[in-house]
């Protein structure tokens, strides 16, 4: 009896093994808690999620995935995410009709929750972008003539991590001095990463005809 | 009973043979992989067995794994292997390469132009692309001269900067060659990058990053 129930052990030990080969491990944070996350069309089963913060952990394939937040009378968020550069996703649905709003009015634990899940999905942005973009830490730069600074992309709606190098100089002679700049000081080749330049008035921009 | 005796150890060792037949024949067949090869205007293709993250300047070091002239299926050794390919002329450029058998079942080797070539087909291709440019900015291109112009990869690609004639900035521009018209790939700008263009070569977009000023 005993042996039959080392046997059992070892069996389901070696299937949990074997289910999670080929597989990462994915938190979602995720409001309102009674909302229905889908990974990739499957509905992911759980408990409804009173608490202030709802968080699952699931562990999903390795590679692309689209997960979605679903609730009646509430927007569907819907994400895109590589779970080869992150295993953290945030997913928030907002009311989409009077129903909806009624019932985010009439239930405090649901604004908490959407509060408490907006302000993770920031932080969340924050370490992406100090990891993707690490020399973000040494800007801005003052130098003779020339700010460098960074902000937005002009490409950040389909890529929203996205980081631009800004650079304020009133002269083409000290936009090129803070060129070098990036390049010796940040180590960043103009290649590599967008270079928006203030002041700088291009006459060839959406020109082409 | 000795006669049994020994027929029980002469069916061991056969067994024990058979065996270690079978062993050896399976680590052989595990030990290859079937790789396909694509090769354009190569005429030489060396494969050097190499450790993991080998450096493709140690090639002069050691003597060819394997040596192969022509397209195919071919079954090698497992492994990294590093590689130079050697182009059917002077035309081309000689191309070193790295790869991982366990990864890369497909090896599509196609060298670019070389120097020379692509220097020589600027020099046909200039008047095409200053006529692209004036056409496309035909206000803006009176302001302007091309310099620092170069062609990349197999000749339909070109990179160089829109030199001012009042002071202001110095621009980079790149145009590729489509169905014999070339076209704008990036506006003209201060700095062009692979992160706002990121289906432009990045070969192109580094080079013309090297500022010649």
């Amino acid at each position: 009896m005993g042996f039959v129930f080392i046997s059992i052990i070892i069996v389901i030990g070696i299937f949990t093994m074997l289910s999670k080969v080929g597989k990462t491990s994915l938190s979602i944070t995720y409001a309102p808690g009674d909302a229905d996350i889908v990974i990739d069309g499957k509905k992911i089963k759980r408990n409804r999620c009173t608490e202030d913060v709802c968080v699952k952990k699931v562990n999903v394939k390795k590679g692309i995935q689209n997960i979605s937040l679903n609730m009646v009378n509430f927007n569907t968020d819907t994400k895109r995410i590589n779970t080869n550069e992150t295993n953290e996703v945030v997913l928030i649905s907002t009311p989409s009709n009077p129903a909806g709003e009624k019932y985010y009015k009439d239930n405090e634990y649901v604004q908490q929750q959407i509060q408490n899940a907006s302000s993770a999905e920031f932080d969340i942005g924050s370490k992406n972008i100090s990891q993707k973009y690490p020399f973000i830490d040494k800007l801005n730069i003052y130098g003779g003539g020339y700010t460098i600074g960074y902000g937005a992309s002009s490409y950040s709606k389909r890529d929203p991590d996205s980081v631009a190098i800004y650079i304020e100089a009133s002269e083409p002679e000290y936009r090129e001095k803070a060129i070098e700049a990036i390049v010796s000081e940040l180590g960043v080749s103009p290649a590599d990463i967008e270079i928006i330049y203030n002041n700088f008035y291009n006459p060839f921009k959406e020109q082409v005809q | 009973m000795r006669i049994i005796n020994k027929k029980y150890i002469l069916l061991i060792i056969i067994t024990a043979f058979l065996a270690l037949l079978t062993v050896f024949g399976i680590s052989y067949l595990t030990s290859k992989t079937k790789i396909t090869i694509e090769l354009q205007n190569v005429s030489e293709l060396r494969l050097y067995e190499s450790k993991k993250g080998g450096d493709p300047s140690e090639l002069q070091k050691q003597e060819p794994s394997v040596n192969i002239n022509k397209s195919g299926e071919y079954n090698i050794t497992k492994g990294y292997y590093i590689y130079e390919a050697q182009p059917v002329s002077n035309e081309y450029e000689t191309v070193k390469g790295s790869f991982n058998t366990k990864e890369d079942k497909n090896l599509k080797i196609q060298p670019n132009y070389s120097n020379e070539k692509l220097k020589s087909l600027y020099s046909s291709e200039i008047s095409a692309i200053q006529l692209a440019l004036n056409t496309n900015y035909p206000n803006q291109m009176k302001d302007y001269k091309i310099d620092y112009g170069k062609l990349y990869i197999d000749g339909s690609w070109f990179a160089g900067y829109l030199i001012p004639n009042n002071g202001t900035d110095n621009l980079q521009v790149i145009m590729h060659k489509k169905g014999g018209v070339w076209e704008v790939k990036a506006t003209p700008n201060i700095t062009i990058s692979k992160a706002q263009y990121p289906e432009i070569p990045y070969k192109v977009i580094e080079s013309v990053n090297v500022r010649p000023f």
